[in-house]
This record gives structure tokens, sequence and C-alpha cells, in this order.
């Protein structure tokens, strides 16, 4: 032995290791087991968990409560402008014509803004639109003297898409407006009285001013004081004949001014936007049998949409999803051979293994059909309720089998190819909202729930489906009118 | 045993079984934290781990706590594993788990590296060797991988990452901690104590294979 060398030593080492096996029956699984249940507690677990599927909860819960918080901060905040600058709108108009942005399509009358100033009929402090608190809410209207008694342009600045819809229609019009965004063309009547404590309020004989920053032309009737307040008096009248019609205001004067019940005069910009269509991704949970599970299918696909009324539209779409799920064993039996096509099992099995727990996958073509409600909507923001049917074609079917044979807990996996189609298996619910950020163009939030309406799959499974729907929307005009 | 029997139409699915499956269906349930699954895979791959643990460590004891510590590690970056991209899944399987398993016994050396370094052969190895246990005239396997074990540690596991995992003392050093020279004395004398454990162990001319 001691003429061994090094590379002898080495080899034989070498040969050894490769070959000789320890014994190992003093290794216990029980002992392993422990050391996972403390690192690794093991799943599944039966029941609802919300710990296990928070994600799944309060992903869509913050979506909602952004929403959510959107809408009520930014009313908080309008509404402490407003009485920051003391403003009271005394007759708080209806909104026959609130939703004409929708009302299939866009269609934005304005010819209201004239019968609105109607209904602006304002008294000092308490009652009264003041003068200064049309400045503060940073309306500007001009009515602009152009050149000749009776002729007023009113110059809409708006924030509001309606009113840039209305602009850049009128634009197209040839109408001339020298920067303006909306010109409307025809008379604008506007009666109403005006109290202000603004002194800048001033009447003339060709117009008045509001802020400073209004002029009128036209047969205006105006009583003014100059020493406290200034006062225009009724009938507050704001002709034109044949002139072009400016307005230049924010969101909450035009606001207010669109949702006048009595138009003067008909004349409207008609923008159709009734169709929309989408690309919608978000991820998928689904449960079949109570079992939690920790595995995220996926969403991803087209929508469309189309508007039936102002706030009623019909939906549809082809959304290719990834399901994952786990279901309890016992509920379910083992497929005739004849939909196995691989089976991955070394040992022959007993028939009917009681099986522990399946785990699933489908991969699914879907196809929605829902009817959705806008039931709230605040400037650019729509709230939704949205409710169908969907149809499923699964594509491939995969199940990984648990069960135990002779108290030996084994696997085996099976995979279906074959299609299988259920026509309206899915009833599908969902509340969201729709943000507006460009023309035509909108992000929408949708955590939805699809409840099954029938067994599906080789087990027959009823897969219950929640997550949530992250979409981006375009609605092109379809057509511009006037009427 | 009767009613353990297959039917007809199991049979028929035999054909069908295959191994690669039957491993990947095990990952699956692997990853899905399945104990039935993890029990299954353990019990194919404890013999794997034992022969990996077992010529770094002396005490049975602390050989079953690397084995389970590496097992642990197993089914937590299972997921890591990407069978897909191997023909064999359980040749694949079996080096990435030896890499597993060869890190958790250079980190638990390295954990007990303080107290473990030594340079002289143990007690127990001049006992063995005088012991003569199965008194033979030639090595077998099992007197190789003995007399790796009874060298000090670290010796024994500079000796087994070069000369059996196949290390650089460059790789080796890194993972210990220790110099390329150091990690070159320390093989150079485990080869040396190796040599002296063999021919204190049995008087052998003539190395034969296992029974």
């Amino acid at each position: 032995m001691s003429n061994l060398s090094d590379k002898e030593i080495d080899r034989l080492s070498r040969e050894a290791a490769d070959s000789y096996e320890p014994d190992d029956s003093f290794l216990s699984w029980s002992r392993l087991e422990q050391q996972l249940t403390q690192q690794m507690p093991e799943r599944p677990h039966d029941g609802f968990r919300f710990g296990r599927i928070n994600p799944y909860v309060w992903g869509p819960a913050i979506v909602l409560l952004a929403g959510a918080s959107f809408f009520f901060v930014k009313n908080i905040i309008y509404s402490q402008h407003s009485t920051r600058n003391n403003q009271t709108i005394s007759e708080p108009v209806s909104s026959s014509a609130t939703n004409d942005k929708q009302a299939g399509g866009n269609t934005i009358h304005l010819d209201s803004v004239s019968s609105a100033a109607s209904k602006v009929a304002t008294e000092n402090k308490s009652a009264s639109l003041s003068m200064q608190a049309l400045a503060s809410a940073d309306a500007n209207i001009k009515n602009k003297k152009t050149g000749s008694p009776g002729s007023t342009q009113l110059v809409t600045e708006p924030q509001s898409s309606a009113f840039t819809n209305a602009a850049s229609s009128n634009k197209r019009t040839g109408r001339k407006g020298s920067g303006s965004k909306a010109m409307v063309p025809g008379s604008i009547l506007a009666e109403g009285s005006i109290v202000s404590n603004n002194s800048n309020t001033k009447n003339g004989l060709n117009g008045f001013e509001i802020n400073g920053s209004a002029e009128a032309a036209g047969t205006s009737d105006i009583k003014s004081n100059h020493q406290n307040k200034n006062q225009i008096g009724l009938p507050f009248i704001i002709t034109s004949g044949s002139g072009l019609g400016r307005v230049s205001g924010n969101d909450s004067l035009m606001n207010q001014l669109a949702r006048s019940k009595t138009p003067a005069h008909q004349k409207s910009l008609h923008l159709n936007r009734s169709l929309n269509i989408g690309f919608a991704f978000g991820p998928d949970y689904t449960n079949a049998g109570g079992i939690a599970n920790n595995q995220i299918g996926n969403n991803i696909g087209l929508t469309v949409g189309y508007y039936l009324t102002s706030r009623l539209s019909i939906n549809t779409g082809i959304i290719y999803s990834n399901k994952f799920y786990w279901s309890k064993g016992h509920n379910y039996s083992l497929q005739q051979p004849a939909y196995i096509t691989q089976i991955a099992y070394t040992r022959p099995f007993a028939p009917p293994a009681p099986i522990d727990y399946i785990n699933g996958a489908s991969n699914v073509w879907e196809l929605p059909f829902t009817l959705r409600f806008d039931f709230a909507h605040h400037n650019k923001t729509k709230f939704f309720a949205n409710a169908g049917l969907s149809s499923y074609f699964i594509m491939k079917q995969t199940y990984i089998y648990f069960f135990h044979w002779a108290q030996n807990p084994l696997a085996y996996k099976v995979t279906d190819n074959q299609q299988a189609n259920y026509w309206f298996g899915v009833a599908d619910i969902s509340v969201g909202f729709e943000a507006e950020i460009g023309k035509g163009f909108s992000f929408q939030a949708e955590p939805f729930l699809k409840l099954p309406l029938q067994n599906m799959g080789m087990e027959n499974l009823k897969l219950t489906s929640y997550g949530f729907l992250l979409s981006f929307k375009y609605a092109p005009v379809l057509s511009r009118s006037k009427k | 045993m009767v009613a353990l029997l297959p039917s007809p139409s199991q049979k028929a699915l035999r054909p069908l079984i295959n191994g690669n499956h039957h491993i990947s269906a095990l990952i699956a349930g692997c990853r899905q934290n399945d104990r039935a699954s993890q029990k299954e895979l353990y019990e194919f791959l404890k013999g794997y781990a034992m022969k990996i643990c077992y010529r770094y460590q002396h005490n049975q004891y602390q050989v079953e706590e690397i084995v389970n510590e590496g097992f642990t590690k197993f089914f937590k970056n299972i997921h890591q594993f990407d069978e897909n991209r191997h023909l064999e899944i359980s040749m694949a399987l079996k080096g990435w788990f030896k890499r597993i398993l060869v890190n958790t016994c250079i980190d638990y050396y390295r954990k007990n590296s303080s107290y473990l370094h030594g340079q002289m052969l143990s007690e127990e190895t001049e006992k063995i060797a005088d012991h003569g246990e199965t008194g033979l005239d030639k090595l077998s396997y099992k007197e190789i991988i003995e007399a790796i074990r009874l060298l000090s540690p670290a010796y024994r596991t500079v000796f087994n990452l070069f000369v059996i995992e196949g290390m650089s003392h460059e790789e080796i050093g890194k993972h210990l901690g220790i110099s390329v020279g150091a990690s070159k004395s320390n093989l150079s004398k485990a080869r040396e104590n190796l040599r002296k454990i063999l021919t204190k162990k049995a008087d052998v001319k003539k190395y034969v294979e296992p029974i």
C-alpha cells in the first residue's frame, strides 16, 4: 500500500464514491417532515383563508378604493374651493342632459349653455352666483363685442372632454374662432340676475364684464352698484344675432350651464363615440372545491363595447385565460382511460383509488356577453356595474392526481387536449371604474367574479374565478352631426 | 391483494407509464408543497443524498442533519428547477440536487470550522485502523469511503471537493474561505493521511471490487 500513488488514491476514491451506497436506513422521513412543517407549512388547506388569498382580495379592493377616493377627494376639494369663495348656486339645475356625453356617444348641447345662463339667478351672497365666485371658479365668460351690436362671442375653455370634443368639432366646421376652442354659431340668449361684490363688474352700452374679463355686446340691461356691489338687474339678456359665440370657463361652470333644462335654441354637436374597443389583461384566481390556491392565472384579450343608451352598454370580447386550481379529491373519481393521454406512474394502482387532491390547469378562451350600467359619473370617471354570461372554450386541461395506494403517496398526471365548449356556462359579475385619459382613450379597472352555471372540464369541476381586469380602451368617433 | 390487481383497462395504461412524467408530476406536487409528493421524492433521492453527505461527515447524526437540511433547501427552491430543459429529468434533478447537497456540506463545514480544523488523524482513525475490522487482505469501496471519513474535517472536505467533486483549488479556496496554498496543502496532507490509513487498515496488495 505504501506504493499507492496520489493518482491511484484519487482513482480509487472516485470509484468508491460512485459505487458505494451507505446504509440509509437511519434516515427518517418523519424527522424531515417535522422540519418541513416548521419551515414550509403544508398546503393545500381547506376552506376560505383570507391570508392565503389576500393578494386577490386586496388587489381589486385597492383599485376600487383608489377610484372611490379620487371621486370623493375631488368632490371635497371642489366644495372647499367653492366655500372659500363664498359661491352658492341659487338654483341647482336638474341634470337631464348630464350624460349627453355618454348618450349614444357624446352629444354636446351647446345651446344649453345659453339657456343655462337664464337659470343663473343670483342674489347677493346667500342666493346668488356672485361675480367673484364666477371668477374664482375660473369662469371667464366673455361677451366680446364683435364690431356690431347684437353679435356676441361665447368663449369656452372647457376642461371637460365634452366641450373639448365640441370645440374640436366646431373647429372643423371652419368657423373662425381666433384660437377659441368652441365656436357656437347662432344667437345666445341669457337671462338672469347676477349680483356681485366684485367691483370689477361694470356695465355698459355695449356689454358687461365679469371680473374684468368679460364683455358683452348686445341689448343687455344691466344695473350695477359700484359702491358695494355690482348688480346686474333683471332681465339680464345677452343676445347675439348671427355672431359667433365663445364661452370660456372651467368644468364647474360649464357643467352647471350644460345642465340647463330649457334650451332656447336647438343647436348641438353630436359626436358618436358609442363604440369602444379595448385591450384587457389581469390576474385570474380560480377556485374549484374550496381549496385555497397560490397559483395565479392570467387573463389577456380584446374587448368591444357599444353604448345602447347614455348609461347602458353591451360588451363582449375574446379573452384567453390560464386557470390553475386545486380541488379536493373525494368529490371526483378517476376518469375513464379513454380520456387519459398520458400517465406518469410507475406502479399499477387499484381502482378506485381514493384521490386526495386534484391540481388542475386549463387554457381557456372566454367569450363574454355582458350588460354594463354606468351608475355614477364624475368629470372624467365613470363607475359601473357589469353583469352577463360568458362562454368557456377549454382548449387544454392538465390534471395531477394525488392519492394513496397501499399507504404510499402517489401522483399521476393526465393531459387532455380535446377542446370542450361550454356555452354561457359562467355568470360574470363585475364593478369598476373607467377614467378618461385622453381624447377617446380611457383606462378601466374592473374587479370581477365569475360563477359557474355548469360543471366544466374533464373532471366536471365548478370553476369559480375572480380577479380583476385592467383595460386600455379607445372610443373612436363614429360620426359627427349637428342637431 | 386480489383487490389490488390492475383491471384490464389499467393494463392498457401500462405502456403509457413514463418515468419522466412521474418525476414531473412529483416535482409539480413539490412545487405545491404537497407532502405526499415530497415524501415520494425523498424516498427516491435519499440514497443518493446519503451517498454524497456520508463522505463529508463522520458522525451519523450530522449526516442526517445535513441530508435533511439539503432536502429542505431542495423543496424550498424546487421552483427554480426547470425540468423542461432536460431530456432525462431524473438525472438532471440529481445533478441539481447534488449541488445543493455539496453546498450544504460546505456550509456545515464552514459553520463548524472553528473547532473542526485539525492536522492530525483522529483517535478513531488509529483505533479503526488498528482494529482491522474486516480482517481482509483487500480493500473494498466501503473501506476506502470509511478511510476518507476518518480524515480530519479540513482534509476530508478539501479531498472530497477536489478529488470527488472535481473542483479547482481556486474554487475550493473561495468556498471554504481559505487560500489556494492552504487548499493544496490540505489536499496533499489528506492524501498522505489517507495513504497511511489504508496502509494500516489492511495489508492490501490488490484492490478488488466489492461483492
